[in-house]
């Protein structure tokens, strides 16, 4: 009886032992990732957690290289602009077909981008604030007519993966309902893009297979299918991917990485993204409304110590647009770390018998704890006293917005809606954007900065237009509206068999999976 | 009785009542606005207000109230404004998940505790005794994702026996949708290849969520056991001759079960919010991580279509435990 019983638990152990460790099969990319989106809809999903499924199965018209700086053809082989800016023109790539076997044409491209601007949620702000109409001029011209111009990032506009993948026409006409096909947007993917949708357990995972009739083909090497698996738990993500049952593990905070580190088969990647973490200073209320107090505080920084915050894996941020976009300049003077210089500037205000201070940071962005802390200690050595307060990213949004409940000083990240300097420096620099309008924290308003800001939008000449970005961001330096910390990094570690990853940080969520494959 | 149950469920509505207009006004007062949210921080104000108009939002918060109260009353749970469908499509697809993670662990519970409290009784002082207290000790003050962890820690990467994450493989399918319960469902389907793995997924957070109200069980068990015991109705018993056996198991257990019974009934309770912890650790997609993501949005409706339902089951199951003492003790009347 006792030896039936052992015999049974073992063969039970060995079912077990075999159903748990199962490597990933060679033609399937399994990829653990940490925030899942609630639609599926890229007329309303504004979220970092799209970019994977976007690019697996939608495409846009044009793309970002980041290599390059340039952009380029997507589902648009080639455009026009009229010379005054108000006309583009796109001529499209033919025998393009969506995943329901709907055809790719001018019509598509109107259709998709009508119902976004018609839903007005989320990324619509990026097409409706631009564009006046889009006109079907033969089957594969398609033109859009501008609503402000010129505005030159237009095309870079065009790549962000919000607001401007293209769904099928044939299942927006079709599934419509009366809510303009939120309803089937928010559970299906129809595009174009190499991989379509197969299955999604809300919650667990998304399966992606490869779309036979995508017209870059399938010549070379590529996955067949693609599953996105949620992994909430870090710690687990990094046990899932040391023991091969993930290929691919998206966000693993920097300071767990010590435990992949050296471990056999694992490759740990570390990336600069587009995203930048800064301190918004008010520059309307309380001490901060003198220059001299912010610029002794942007001296009181230690810019080198606080890199240990991103466990050294990052560099201090020159000027406000990270490294790698256009507009980046090193040779931009910036604020050293000097507390001699800040107790002096302090003093000169006033303020050379102390000074209190409040400094929040939003739960969800865990880097500006330990930010505060590390400033906490130099800040009291020349008499300030900072208190560190922690506010729900709910919170953080209910202060920052009303300029009476705007703390001193707010940590805060800032991710780019598309790849140009201008994503970065209108929302949080222009004296327009004070919210709600926008994202101008310190409420930093200086006429010259909003002049340089209008004229580098209708600025065609790259040579010229980055002059005037380089203007600009040298006043702000000088105006010190905000201590600028550094380029947020992303981890993305992979099994060493997995080939062909290239990192994008404008869409740093988001895989390049058509050119991934396992050796 | 039928009238005591009526009289029950009436008040059951008044504290369902109770509970809503709680959380209703306590998450309306918190800080965050959820149109705002809902939108994006980069939406533009317009936009932001057209949503506020849409979800409601802009209305005073007395008529919100009594929308959403209303709406209860119709079924209707309002929507949320994170994952954007009626909040009870939402819970139809997290609730079961949570069902199917409390059910196995209070299994677990029983299954392991009452034997163990009986034996520790029955054999009191002896090694099993010693061993059992340590454990149930260990495990009533160990955190509960902390034991989690370790599982994980054990099972799934030394022993790697036992998957971490999930209620199924990589590269499974749910069993075709019936109850929502995956064991429940492939089973009705027959699909055993989802039957064993669903199960084998349960196995470490049932475990890890269950050790704490098990621990509790066990010694709630074991010292009502130990009283009845003690009474002079087991002495008679005894020597009447009957066999040990049936003295502990049907004239002591018996009467021991009943304090044991409320303890079982409040594990509910316990088993329902350590859920929460042991979801996020485990990936467990139920109510639980369904909660912590509305909470972070102040998404309202999605927090009190939590509170209504979890509030519902554990009025319930006090229901049900209060019913059943009627049945295992025939003095009590209602």
């Amino acid at each position: 009886m006792r030896i039936r019983f052992a015999c049974c638990l073992v063969a039970l152990l060995g079912v077990l032992a075999v159903s748990a460790i199962a490597s990933t099969p060679a033609d399937t990319l399994v990829v653990g990732v940490v925030e899942e989106v609630t639609t599926l809809d890229p007329a309303i999903d504004y979220t970092f957690g799209s970019g994977p499924l976007f690019r697996a199965a939608y495409e846009r018209l044009v793309t970002f290289n980041t290599t390059s700086g340039k952009i380029e053809p997507q589902l648009a082989l080639s455009w026009e602009v009229s010379e005054d800016g108000k006309f583009y023109t796109f001529h499209l790539r033919q025998g393009v077909t969506f995943h329901d076997g709907a055809a790719f044409n001018a019509a598509a491209v109107k259709t998709a981008y009508d119902r976004v601007m018609a839903i007005n949620e989320g990324p619509a702000w990026m097409l409706t604030s631009y564009v006046d109409s889009i006109d079907v001029l033969d089957d594969a011209t398609v033109r859009f007519t501008m609503k402000t111009y010129p505005f030159v990032p237009f095309l870079r506009v065009l790549s962000s993966y919000w607001g401007m993948c293209i769904a099928s026409p044939t299942a927006i006409t079709q599934n419509a309902g009366d809510d303009m096909g939120k309803t089937f947007f928010r559970n299906h993917i129809v595009g174009t893009g190499p991989y379509k949708l197969v299955e999604w357990v809300e919650g667990q995972q998304m399966v992606f297979e490869r779309f036979d009739g995508y017209w870059g083909g399938w010549a070379g090497n590529h996955v067949k299918r693609i599953v996105l698996r949620k992994v909430l738990d870090t710690t687990t993500m990094s046990l899932l991917l040391e023991r091969g049952d993930l290929d691919i593990a998206y966000g693993i905070p920097l300071d767990e990485l010590t435990s992949l580190n050296g471990k056999p088969g694992v490759v740990i990647g570390v990336h600069d993204t587009f995203t930048t973490n800064m301190i918004a200073m008010n520059t309307v209320k309380g001490p901060l409304a003198d220059v001299r107090v912010r610029r002794a505080l942007s001296y009181s920084f230690d810019y080198a110590s606080a890199m240990e915050v991103f466990a050294g894996y990052t560099s201090p941020l020159i000027g406000q647009i990270p490294t790698g976009m256009p507009g980046h300049d090193e040779t931009l003077p910036h604020y050293l770390f000097n507390l001699d210089v800040a107790k002096q500037l302090l003093e000169e205000a006033g303020y050379g018998g102390g000074l209190t201070l409040e400094y929040t940071w939003v739960t969800e962005e865990p880097e500006g704890r330990r930010i505060g802390v590390l400033w906490q200690d130099a800040l009291r050595k020349i008499g300030v006293d900072l208190k560190v307060i922690e506010v729900t990213v709910a919170g953080h949004w209910d202060r920052v917005s009303n300029i009476e409940t705007m703390p001193d000083l707010a940590n805060y990240r800032w991710g780019i809606d598309y790849p140009d300097p201008s994503s970065i420096l209108v929302p949080l620099y222009h004296g327009d954007s004070v919210p709600p309008a926008g994202y101008n924290l310190s409420r930093f308003a200086d006429p010259r900065v909003n002049a340089v800001l209008d004229e580098s939008g209708k600025e065609a000449d790259e040579t010229k237009r980055l002059q005037l970005l380089a203007e600009a961001q040298s006043l702000l330096l000088t105006g010190a509206s905000n201590i600028w910390i550094t380029a947020v990094p992303v981890t993305v570690c992979m099994r060493s068999n997995v080939q062909g990853y290239v990192f994008e940080p404008a869409a740093f969520s988001s895989f390049n999976f058509y050119d991934i494959y396992k050796q | 009785m039928v009238r005591y149950i009526v009289k029950r469920l009436a008040l059951l509505a008044v504290t369902l009542l109770g509970v809503l207009t709680l959380t209703f006004f306590v998450s309306h007062v918190v800080p965050g606005d959820p149109a705002r949210l809902a939108a994006g921080v980069r939406a533009k104000p317009e936009q932001v207000e057209a949503l506020r108009k849409r979800l409601g939002l802009d209305r005073p918060l007395w008529e919100q109230y009594g929308r959403y109260i209303a709406g209860v009353v119709r079924g209707d749970l309002g929507e949320s404004i994170r994952t954007r469908r009626p909040v009870f499509a939402d819970l139809a697809e997290y609730f079961p998940a949570t069902v199917e993670l409390t059910a196995f662990a209070m299994f677990l519970c029983l299954l392991i505790g009452i034997p163990l409290g009986v034996i520790s009784a029955v054999r009191r002082e002896s090694v099993i005794d010693h061993v059992s207290r340590v454990t149930s000790t260990a495990a009533v003050s160990m955190p509960t994702f902390w034991l989690g962890l370790l599982l994980q820690l054990l099972f799934f990467r030394w022993l790697q026996i036992l998957p971490a994450t999930g209620r199924l493989g990589f590269y499974l399918s749910p069993p075709a949708h019936v109850t929502g319960l995956y064991v429940l469902d492939s089973l009705i389907s027959g699909n055993w290849t989802a039957l064993g793995d669903s199960l084998v997924h349960l196995v470490l957070p049932g475990a890890a969520l269950a050790a704490s109200s098990m621990a509790v069980i066990t010694r709630m068990t074991r010292s009502s056991l130990l009283e009845i015991l003690s009474l002079d109705y087991i002495r008679t018993a005894r020597s009447k001759g009957l066999a040990e056996r049936l003295v502990i198991l049907k004239h002591a257990l018996r009467n021991a079960l009943l304090p044991s019974l409320t303890v079982i009934g409040l594990q509910v309770g316990v088993l329902l919010a350590g859920a929460v912890l042991i979801e996020v650790v485990f990936s467990w997609p139920g109510i639980g991580l369904y909660a912590v993501q509305s909470i972070t949005f102040v998404d309202f409706q999605a927090i009190l279509g939590v509170t209504l339902i979890t509030a519902l089951v554990y009025s319930g199951v006090n229901l049900i435990v209060d019913v059943l003492y009627g049945v295992i003790d025939p003095r009590i009347h209602y």
